[in-house]
């Protein structure tokens, strides 16, 4: 079995949808050819380093596998095609890089823009340790209680 | 007879000197350690942007010390990079 890689840099405005379409190629088209996806890692949204299509930003999806040793180029080749036709309206880029027999299965990667970001105020006000403020909010709600 | 003048090129005199002096000689950081060895990928910018210039052009081994296979195996790893947007070609993009 040989391991291979493909990194997807997509728009931004991608749905779900989408998303579940690339992941459902990736396990149909890979089961096919009796191989195995590894892995299906959404990284998020990151900043580019530079403009693609009039776009600072982009999604990332990475997708790991592994292939039996019969037909490897052709089934590589209607990947690349699938992302290349197919989804040509949310997919920008692709690369798919062949992995060597040794590499580990934890990778370092770039941080996303999403990362640290909620909606909850509690936690980005422990987060910044700003804790007269925090104390405000746990005592206004407090009161709320009682009342 | 007549002499024989032996030929020495500067680069080999310029490595000798460096291997006696007191910085001692060059060495790769990624020969014989495999858990740097591990790091290096196309997907983990934060190091291989320690291998660009502020142009954002590639380091030449005279000055990273890299050996010539792991020169030429990251200098692929940056321009897989580059071709997916998470390295700059050069800089003024934006």
């Amino acid at each position: 079995m040989l391991r291979y890689e493909t990194l997807v840099l997509a728009r931004t405005e991608i749905t779900n949808d989408e998303l579940s379409l690339l992941e459902k190629f990736f396990d149909s088209h890979v089961a096919n050819a009796q191989g195995k996806v590894d892995a299906f890692d959404k990284w998020g949204k990151l900043r580019l380093a530079y403009q693609v299509n009039k776009s600072e930003y982009g999604v990332f999806v990475l997708a790991r596998f592994q292939l039996p040793l019969a037909n490897v180029g052709a089934i590589i080749k209607e990947i690349d095609s699938f992302l290349k036709f197919k989804c040509n309206e949310f997919v920008l880029r692709h690369v798919t890089t062949k992995l060597t027999s040794n590499a580990p299965t934890a990778y370092q990667r770039p941080d996303s823009v999403d990362v640290g970001r909620s909606s909850n105020l509690d936690a980005f006000l422990k987060e910044n340790k700003v804790e007269n403020l925090l104390k405000t909010v746990e005592d206004s709600e407090a009161d709320e209680m009682e009342d | 007879m007549s002499k024989v003048k032996l030929k020495v090129s500067s680069r080999l005199l310029k490595k000798k000197i460096r291997k006696q002096s007191y910085l001692g000689p060059k060495h790769c950081r990624f020969c014989g350690n495999a858990d740097q060895e591990v790091l290096l990928d196309y997907k983990n910018t934060n190091l291989l942007r320690a291998f660009l210039t502020e142009r954002n052009k590639i380091l030449p081994s005279r000055v990273s010390g890299n050996c010539f296979f792991h020169q030429r195996f990251l200098s692929n790893q940056i321009k897989i990079a580059r071709s997916v947007a998470l390295l700059p070609f050069c800089s003024g993009h934006s």
